[in-house]
């Protein structure tokens, strides 16, 4: 063998060496980093779940007065209807002129089979009513919000946007009120059971 | 009972006709070890420091009279090479200058030369650590024509007072006429150089050759004796090393760099290897049980999970801290909010928009930092 041929030889074999050699042992590293963040997710997530399981007595209470408070309705029209009775009475008796009412349907994201997804449903049905106040006094507004949200009404605020309107301390203000409820004909069966 | 301590040199040297192994303390006479082919010896395994004496053939063993300055001897002695046609390399390792006498400024110089032949080892595993003139391992008669065989060729040897000035094989194969001229020849040759200095006998160190004709011929007292054994060289008394031992030296040394950087790369990679397995192994041991006590907790923690999601969700309604009014109460408590004008509040469980005036942008960044 010449040396040239020698020397080729040993470059070829260096090259096969450092692919092959160098190839396997990143596969390896890889394989060894990806095992290292999978048990740093499992770590995070076994701490999220002893953190719960040690507030399990608290949530479990939290949840049975849920279960225990929430209001009933026979259908989300019967529930949005006494969610307006309730926001107007209210606004009549607070001296608050409303300047506009708009129903808003739930958007759910919908699955293969065109039902909306188990996650996006819930645990609770919901009926949303958009008010909108031009001109309102603050005091008198806030007075307003205060007398509605009761915790036993399950009655909340999910969106609010407020502006100055400009003149003597009144403001512009837009309120989505929604009514967490169970619907009595079907019953909805809760995750946790 | 004492343990006989193994002289530590060897010296391999062609014999009468075979190659020979000698071993001995530095100095010293050596002891007969063993005796090999004629082709070409072999150093054994246990010696420390190997000699090996080339024999004649393969050296220019030659005397001069040099007229210059000492340090120049050495250059003046290539000279003289070339000049009798001999081609040398400059090289400590292929030419040997040594003088032997001065008078007047000329000095009396013995320039040992290598010549290009292949070096007689059968086994280059075990290399020589210096190499020799044969005939320079005797203690030589002074001022005498020694005669003796080596590998069965006869070789003549000429001293000046105890230093050997002239070596060469005879182109005789037999202590004949012919060998005897070829004597005279070399004497003549040397003392028209001037070399030649007062020869006072003839040494045979062979059973050959008729004494009577010898002085008669060469008109000098000639005996025969029995060779005597050989002298172990000192150390760093030749710096002589033929090319072909020399490359490979180098080649073995090569091979020894790349056999050492391959085990180097060897137990690296092993390292790396076992390393990573190691750090693998652990790792997966350890998922293994991170997802044992996940899927053991799981079912609890769901339930929880489950009954604070269905709190959060409905949290605007029943949960006073994320009420809207508590978000712009909280809006409200920074000292720097009394310097807003906020145009603008948006709100929702998920996330809070505001817009507002501040008299600097430094109370603006102050006032968001609060918040």
């Amino acid at each position: 063998m010449k040396k040239s041929e020698k020397l080729l030889l040993g470059v070829f074999a260096f090259l096969f060496l450092a692919i092959i050699g160098g190839g396997g042992l990143m596969f390896a590293f890889n394989n060894y980093m990806a095992i290292r963040e999978e048990n740093d997710t499992l770590r995070d997530r076994l701490g999220e779940m002893n953190l719960a399981i040690s507030q399990g007595a608290d949530w479990a209470e939290k949840y049975g007065w849920l279960e225990e408070h929430s209001p009933n309705f026979t259908s989300r029209q019967e529930a949005s209807a006494k969610l307006l009775e309730v926001i107007t009475g209210v606004a009549e008796k607070m001296g608050l002129s409303i300047g506009g009412k708009e129903f808003i349907e739930a958007a759910h994201v919908l699955g293969p089979d065109g039902l909306p997804l188990q996650e996006d449903l819930g645990y609770f049905d919901k009926a949303t009513v958009k008010i909108t106040l031009a001109g309102v006094p603050e005091r008198a507004f806030y007075g307003w919000l205060h007398s509605l949200q009761q915790p036993q009404s399950f009655l909340g605020i999910t969106r609010m946007q407020i502006n100055p309107s400009g003149t003597n301390k009144t403001i512009n203000a837009e309120v989505e009120f929604t009514q967490f409820y169970r619907e009595k004909s079907a019953p909805k069966v809760s995750k946790a059971n | 009972m004492a343990k006989t301590r193994k002289p530590s040199c060897e010296l391999l040297l062609p014999g009468a006709q075979v190659w020979q192994s000698w071993t001995g303390a530095e100095g010293a006479a050596c002891l007969l070890q063993a005796e090999q082919n004629a082709t070409g010896g072999k150093f054994g395994k246990e010696a420390a420091r190997r000699v090996l004496a080339l024999p004649a053939v393969h050296f220019w063993a030659l005397p001069a009279w040099l007229k210059g300055q000492p340090e120049h001897l050495r250059s003046m002695g290539l000279l003289h090479l070339e000049r009798m046609g001999i081609k040398a390399e400059d090289f400590e390792a292929s030419v040997q200058v040594r003088n032997m006498q001065g008078k007047e400024g000329a000095y009396l110089t013995r320039i040992l030369a290598l010549k290009d032949l292949p070096t007689p080892l059968t086994d280059t595993a075990r290399l020589p650590d210096e190499v020799t003139l044969h005939a320079l391992c005797y203690p030589l008669v002074q001022n005498s024509l020694t005669i003796f065989r080596e590998l069965g060729r006869l070789v003549v040897a000429i001293t000046s007072g105890s230093q050997l000035i002239y070596c060469s094989p005879l182109s005789a194969n037999r202590l004949d006429g012919n060998a005897l001229a070829e004597l005279n020849n070399i004497c003549l040759q040397l003392g028209f150089q001037g070399v030649l200095g007062r020869l006072e006998s003839i040494v045979l160190w062979i059973e050959e050759g008729d004494v009577q004709q010898i002085q008669r011929v060469t008109g000098l007292s000639a005996y025969r004796c029995d060779m005597p054994a050989p002298t172990m060289p000192e150390r760093g008394s030749s710096l002589l090393m033929p090319q072909d031992v020399i490359s490979e030296r180098q080649s073995q040394t090569r091979r020894s760099k790349t056999r050492f950087l391959a085990l180097v790369a060897g137990t690296v990679i092993a390292a790396a290897i076992a390393l990573v397995a190691t750090l693998t192994s652990l790792a997966l041991q350890e998922r293994n049980l991170l997802r044992d006590k996940v899927a053991s907790l799981t079912p609890r923690a769901s339930r929880v999970m489950d009954h604070k999601k269905a709190w959060h969700e409905a949290a605007p309604a029943v949960d006073p801290t994320s009420w809207p009014q508590q978000i712009l109460l909280h809006c409200m408590e920074p000292e720097s909010s009394k310097e807003a004008s906020i145009t603008h509040w948006e709100w929702t469980p998920e996330r809070m928009n505001l817009r507002g005036r501040m008299p600097s942008a430094s109370l603006a960044l102050e006032y968001t930092q609060a918040l």
